[in-house]
């Protein structure tokens, strides 16, 4: 019986083997209020195998969401991220103002300058991180 | 050298100016895009009548004989308008100039949601003077036109909508002419060099 456990859980083991697993730390983590809306930046670095992050929880400040700043000639376009936020094995992904970003709409209070606020990074394979983000202006 | 050789050079030779007169024709006039970018420059700007954000009426007028920068965002923009006014306000400080170099003059492209206090609590944040405007859908257009801004609802998958637009920086001299953009590309160094033309530094 033993035996049979343990042949059925080698091709599991095996395909867990061939894709290591992600190893991901955030840093630089900042985020830039305004009267009703924020965005949020920080670096994400991962020392082990491909994850992806999902979405942004805010414990009820606000709706997050994942967005991409590009420009398109002089024109300004911001496309939500639906599939996420790809991070490379053993890859670097920096989210920066006129980038990738996390964009707070429709806050529940306005956001002091100089406070902390609690961020949850839901990946795909990591599982949640949870992150304190200071709060500054505009720069 | 008989007649017969001679008579083939001679068809060569017309061959070839033929050729090279048809390559010429195919590449029409050089640099015509230069040229077509100066004179669209050229009619860039004029007076405008907007929404200050103490809910008055704000005639272009207001901003003769001091040069400013103007720049169209909206109030639930938090990436790419906050970088930009934030920048504007940093190089003015890098000046020396004091608030007076130049005036940073915002325009809203969302005018349904932007109302004058969206603006002044919006343009309360930058720590240094902003002038702020909104109007009516029909002014806003007018001086979207002016400028040949053009921007575009988006919706959002949560029912909201975003605001794409063009993200020039216009710098406007003391007598209210256009003098030359700033893109949200250029580096700051970039940037800086045009303002202290624009404030004579």
């Amino acid at each position: 019986m033993l035996r049979a456990l343990v042949l059925i859980a080698m091709p599991g083991l095996a395909a867990c083997s061939a894709e290591p697993a992600p190893l991901v730390t955030v840093s630089e983590a900042r985020v830039i209020a305004l009267p009703t809306s924020a965005a949020a930046y920080f670096t994400l670095a991962n020392n082990g195998g491909r994850d992806r992050l999902l979405s942004v929880g805010t414990e009820g400040i606000g709706r997050a969401s994942l967005h991409e700043t590009s420009m398109d000639d002089a024109m300004m376009r911001m496309r939500s991220l639906d599939d996420g936020i790809e991070i490379p094995a053993r890859g670097q992904v920096r989210l920066t103002s006129n980038g990738k970003h996390v964009m707070i709409q429709d806050l529940v209070r306005p956001l002091a300058a100089g406070s902390t606020i609690r961020l949850t990074l839901r990946f795909e394979r990591q599982g949640p991180v949870e992150i304190a983000a200071p709060v500054g202006g505009p720069r | 050298m008989n007649l017969g050789k001679i008579r083939i050079i001679l068809w060569a030779v017309v061959g070839l100016v033929a050729i090279a007169g048809l390559v010429v024709a195919l590449r029409g006039p050089p640099a015509g895009r230069d040229i077509t970018s100066s004179q669209s420059m050229a009619g860039i700007g004029g007076p405008f009548l907007l929404t200050g954000s103490d809910g008055t009426p704000f005639s272009s007028e207001r901003l003769a004989g001091k040069p400013y920068a103007l720049f169209f965002g909206f109030t639930n923009c938090p990436d790419v308008c906050p970088t930009t006014l934030a920048r504007l306000a940093r190089l003015r400080k890098q000046i020396g100039k004091g608030d007076e170099a130049f005036a940073i003059v915002l325009v809203s492209v969302d005018p349904e949601r932007d109302t004058p206090a969206a603006m002044a609590r919006y343009a309360g944040l930058f720590g240094t003077p902003v002038i702020a405007l909104t109007g009516s859908i029909p002014a806003v257009e007018g001086i979207k036109k002016l400028f040949g801004i053009t921007s575009e609802n988006v919706p959002q998958a949560d029912g909201g909508y975003s605001v794409d637009h063009t993200a020039t920086t216009f710098l406007i001299d003391p007598k209210g002419k256009f003098a030359a953009t700033i893109s949200p590309s250029e580096g700051d160094p970039a940037a800086l060099a045009k303002l202290e033309r624009l404030t004579g530094s």
